[in-house]
Order: structure tokens, then C-alpha cells, then sequence
């Protein structure tokens, strides 16, 4: 429309003519600004937004997993029967002033008999002792899931109606918690530890002496 | 009533009955909850559609059937049962799940963008609409000045208006900033 608006204009009396012939001159300088303004909004924009997602996806780790909040506060006391002798209860109270890995397990976790393999090694390679929490599981199945796989736990405590398991914000199988003497946890993790994971997160933390062989 | 409609009574009663039956169940037909008055069974059932499950991570606790849900459910109806308060249950479980279990996020600092960043693009939103509209208002003008159409103004005059200050009771030109024409 402006096209044949233009095209007509040049049958016009002159004043049309001289009004945007004297306009035409003084746009372009006023026009610049806008230019650079238009460039830098959209830049801006891309910005602020690329920088909230990186932040997002940096700070989400793997996809579904919740951070603790319980990494750097006091653990949760608990107590709860020992699988070998039911009649007796095993907890914070006997692991005070100690390091210790608590192992959150079930016979019914297929994670967890991947992640048993490294458990196994390293209970027989440092001397942090690992103290299984069999979660949600009969103690008929349970131990003979230690029979046939081995032993790589301390103790093994059970927790039948997960009141342990809730208090400790655990939501699946297996999740790892390190604790130190001062009964602060000091990690988490969530999913198998893998030999990676060990070295990397666990035996990190540890004081020499618990990461290393025994002798 | 015809023979056809009679022979369709038991299977209306029937349907009746199953209504009777199946409609009576609980809401939350999940795990029945085992509390001991109807005030305790209102607050739990509140709060198991504000929580979110960890486990089916889009559903509320009430609404997920993995077990690690009816586990967290049923340390809220001890806590209930204790006599903690809708704000300390749901302070015990932010301190051991995070504030993920939240479905409605708190206002802090740190979340204070969550809750301001519709605001934040409404009013974009209708800054770019205005301009929009603006620019549309502005074009219509020019196709006004169409030469062909014999009941619009003379253009001379039109044209000799623009870059000037705005004429008094000429409403198409009240609102146009000198020299914006030229930018299209």
C-alpha cells in the first residue's frame, strides 16, 4: 500500500513532495538508535533467560533426584532391631563418635545387587564399617540375599514400616548416607555406589587411616 | 411400562446398587486412613494434595501409588495422630525431602523470581502489544490517505500536517509523534 501510496505521491502539487523530502534527511540519525536498541533488547533477553536454564541445569544434577538437605546437618537418630538378633536394636547411639556408611536396601532392589559387588570390595578394603538399613523386606528374603551374595555389612538393621526410611528422606533403593563422628552427614548418595563414586566421593571424605586397606 | 423397559430394571438396580457400593469408598481409596475423628481425616487429606510424592515425582502423595508414598503417608498420620501442626508436618518433611515435596513453593528470596516472573512478563506482554497496536493504528492512517478513494481529504493538506505539531479537532492525528510517518 505505501508502494502505490508513494507512486501517487509523485502526482501530487509539490508541498507533499518537499514535506518528506526535508523529513528524509533527518531520519537516519534518529533511526540508529532504535537500531541499537533493537539489537540489544532481544540480546539482553537471550541472555537473562540462557543464564536462568544454565543455572537450572547445573544446580538440577541427574534428572529426578533430590538434593538432601540433610548433607551438613546432624543425621537423624534412629535405633532399630538387628536382622541377625531381632531382639536387639542397633542405631545412632552405637555408632557415635565413628564413621560410618549407612546403606539404605532391599532383597526386592535389583539396583541394589549391582551395587552389592562393590559394597563387597570395599568392606574389604577400608574400614569404615557399612551398616545396612534392609528397607521395606521380610528378614526370610533378606538374609538369604546375604547368604548367597555375601556380607559386606557391619550390622544389618531393619526397618519394616519405613519410619527410618522417611526420616532419613529416602525415597528408593539404595540410597548411601556418609556420617561422620560428629553424627553430621557429610554426603548422600542416591542410586549404586560405583567404584568411581567410592574414590571419588566417599573414600575422599574419610580420614586415611578408614579409606585405606586395613593391614 | 413396556417389556422392553422391564427387562432393563435389574440391570438398572444393578447399577444402582454398584453406585451404592463403589461410590461409598474413601477419596483417598489408596490407603484408608486410619484416623480417629473427621477433622484429622480433613487435614490429612489436605495435605497429601499439597505434597508432592519423591518417588512419581508430577503426583501429589495422595494421588501416588509407589510405596515410598504410603510410607511418608503414613509417618504424617503419626504425626497427626502426635498432634503436630499441618505447619510442622510439612516442615519435617521439607527438612528431609527438601522443599521439592512443596507443590506450592514458599515465598523467600530465593524464590521470589518463581513468583514475580508473570508479572514480569505480563507487563512485556502489553508493552509489545501497545507498540503493536501503535504501529497497526498508524498504517490504517496511511491506507486513509488512499488517492483513489474520492471522499478522503485532499493528500496535500494530509501530508502538511505531518512533521508539524497536531492540529487542534483533527482526532486521527492527535496521538502521532512528529515525524513517525517517515519510519515506515
Amino acid at each position: 500500500m505505501s508502494k502505490t501510496a508513494a507512486a501517487h505521491a509523485k502526482n501530487l502539487p509539490q508541498p507533499a513532495r518537499t514535506a518528506d523530502a526535508t523529513r528524509a534527511p533527518a531520519t537516519p540519525p534518529a533511526g540508529e538508535k532504535p537500531r541499537l536498541i533493537r539489537f540489544i533488547i532481544p540480546l539482553a533477553a537471550f541472555v537473562a533467560i540462557a543464564a536462568v536454564l544454565g543455572v537450572g541445569i547445573k544446580n538440577s544434577g541427574t534428572v529426578g533426584e533430590i538434593k538432601s538437605p540433610l548433607v551438613g546437618k546432624p543425621a537423624p537418630n534412629w535405633s532399630l532391631p538387628v536382622l541377625d538378633q531381632p531382639g536387639r536394636t542397633f542405631g545412632s547411639k552405637e555408632l557415635a563418635g565413628k564413621w560410618y556408611v549407612l546403606n539404605f536396601w532391599g532383597s526386592w532392589c535389583f539396583a541394589c545387587k549391582d551395587e552389592h559387588q562393590e559394597l563387597l570390595k570395599i568392606s574389604s578394603s577400608s574400614s569404615v564399617p557399612i551398616i545396612g538399613v534392609d528397607w521395606r523386606d521380610d528378614d526370610g528374603s533378606a538374609r538369604n540375599f546375604l547368604d548367597t551374595l555375601g556380607d559386606p555389612y557391619a550390622t544389618v538393621a531393619t526397618d519394616h514400616d519405613g519410619r527410618v526410611v522417611v526420616d532419613w528422606g529416602v525415597y528408593g533403593a539404595p540410597e548411601s548416607f556418609l556420617v561422620n563422628p560428629e553424627g553430621v552427614v557429610v554426603y548422600k548418595k542416591i542410586g549404586p555406589i560405583t567404584p568411581e563414586e567410592w574414590n571419588k566421593n566417599f573414600a575422599s571424605r574419610l580420614p586415611p587411616g578408614l579409606s585405606d586397606r586395613k593391614s | 411400562m413396556t417389556l422392553r423397559q422391564a427387562r432393563m430394571l435389574p440391570l438398572f438396580a444393578a447399577l444402582v446398587a454398584a453406585l451404592l457400593v463403589f461410590g461409598a469408598l474413601p477419596v483417598h481409596a489408596i490407603d484408608p486412613a486410619q484416623l480417629p475423628n473427621p477433622q484429622l481425616e480433613a487435614r490429612y487429606d489436605t495435605l497429601l494434595h499439597e505434597l508432592r510424592c519423591p518417588v512419581c515425582q508430577d503426583e501429589s502423595l495422595a494421588d501416588s501409588p509407589a510405596d515410598a508414598a504410603g510410607e511418608i503417608r503414613a509417618q504424617i498420620r503419626r504425626m497427626l495422630l502426635e498432634g503436630k501442626t499441618d505447619a510442622q508436618i510439612k516442615q519435617y518433611l521439607v527438612s528431609r525431602y527438601s522443599e521439592f515435596v512443596l507443590f506450592k513453593p514458599k515465598y523467600s528470596w530465593r524464590n521470589a523470581w518463581l513468583w514475580l516472573l508473570p508479572f514480569f512478563l505480563l507487563a512485556i506482554g502489553i508493552v509489545v502489544a501497545l507498540r503493536i497496536i501503535r504501529a497497526r493504528v498508524s498504517l490504517v492512517d496511511r491506507d486513509d490517505a488512499d488517492p483513489d478513494d474520492e471522499l478522503a481529504p485532499p493528500r496535500e493538506e494530509r501530508l502538511g500536517q505531518r512533521g508539524r505539531s497536531t492540529r487542534d479537532g483533527d482526532p486521527a492525528h492527535v496521538s502521532r509523534p512528529a515525524g513517525e510517518g517517515a519510519a515506515h
